[in-house]
């Protein structure tokens, strides 16, 4: 099928638009990965855009060497899986009697009374 | 696909990150202060000053939650039955007929349960961002119900005060989310309970 020529200028519009948005989204993360591989001098001095300026990755080893950030980062991994599968659980099994139309003030809990 | 893995990306990403970007990016020696001084412009600091607050608050929200948010539209666009399109096409319709008389009739329940769940968080606003971005300067035109609970309540140990703004807030988003869904049951005949 032939495009007309309104449908070829929406695929340019289209494109050239959706083409901002990965732009928009991917260039403040490029610019702050670029800062934390540059050396502190270029960083202050205001020289990096979206390329590390003076490589050098001690920002990446002093993260990982410090303690309260590996702690930290595991009570995440704890609170994430634990929390999950509780919720999970809970969720569950409250949905369940909610879904027996037996259950005494079902009405009442889902909001459905009258 | 893939625009749309990378657009929803942010999202996963927790606000206090977020925030940290875009105060790195917004302040005066940032990436954007000095595209504005290289065209000759004045720098401007945009976290601490009232004209420019708000819009960075919405604009940051935006940024990182339109593809989380595109998501379930995209999922029921695509749930709509090809042969309505073609039928429209048979009777005479462009592109934008298509659009008003197939596609928002289609996910109009979508739509409906959308804005109830939003509701709900109408008050609450995004209580993350605004703690982490705001600053004294901007508590005029920052504070929400919940960053202002949280200084007077915990920061000045009011704690009667605190649980009663809560309260009174939670109060209010139930009533909301009720009436919206009673409203839409009435209007559109959808709800989602």
């Amino acid at each position: 099928m032939k495009k007309t020529s309104g449908e070829k200028a929406f695929s340019v519009i289209n494109t050239v638009v959706m083409i901002l948005m990965i732009l928009s989204t991917l260039l403040p993360f490029l610019h702050v990965a670029a800062k934390s591989f540059s050396s502190k001098a270029a960083v202050v001095a205001g020289k990096i855009t979206f390329w590390p300026v003076g490589l050098q990755a001690g920002t990446y080893r002093y993260v990982l060497s410090q303690a309260e950030f590996l702690n930290s980062f595991g009570v995440s991994v704890i609170i994430t899986i634990v929390g999950t599968a509780l919720a999970i659980f809970i969720t569950v099994t409250a949905a369940y009697p909610l879904s027996k139309p037996r259950l005494l003030g079902r009405k009442v809990f889902l909001l459905t009374g009258g | 696909m893939k625009i749309q893995v990378i657009v929803y990306l942010p999202h996963f990403i927790s606000w206090a990150v977020v925030s940290g970007i875009f105060i790195t990016l917004l302040n005066s020696s940032g990436l954007v202060n000095r595209m504005i001084e290289s065209m000759g412009g004045e720098p401007i600091r945009f976290l601490m000053d009232k004209r420019y607050f708000r819009s960075i608050l919405v604009l940051t929200d935006g940024w990182k939650e339109i593809g989380w948010g595109s998501i379930i539209y995209i999922a029921s666009i695509t749930g709509v039955d090809p042969s309505l399109y073609e039928a429209e096409t048979v009777d005479g319709a462009g592109k934008f007929r298509q659009v008003l008389h197939v596609t928002l009739p289609a996910i109009a329940p979508t739509i409906v349960m959308m804005l109830i769940l939003r509701v709900s968080n109408i008050l609450n606003a995004g209580f993350q961002q605004i703690f982490i971005m705001y600053n004294p300067t901007v508590y005029e035109v920052a504070d929400i119900i919940g960053t202002y609970v949280y200084r007077v309540g915990l920061g000045q140990m009011k704690f009667g005060f605190g649980t009663a703004v809560g309260l009174f807030n939670s109060v209010v988003a139930f009533i909301l989310v009720i009436s919206c869904n009673l409203l839409s049951r009435r209007l559109t005949g959808r709800s989602i309970w």
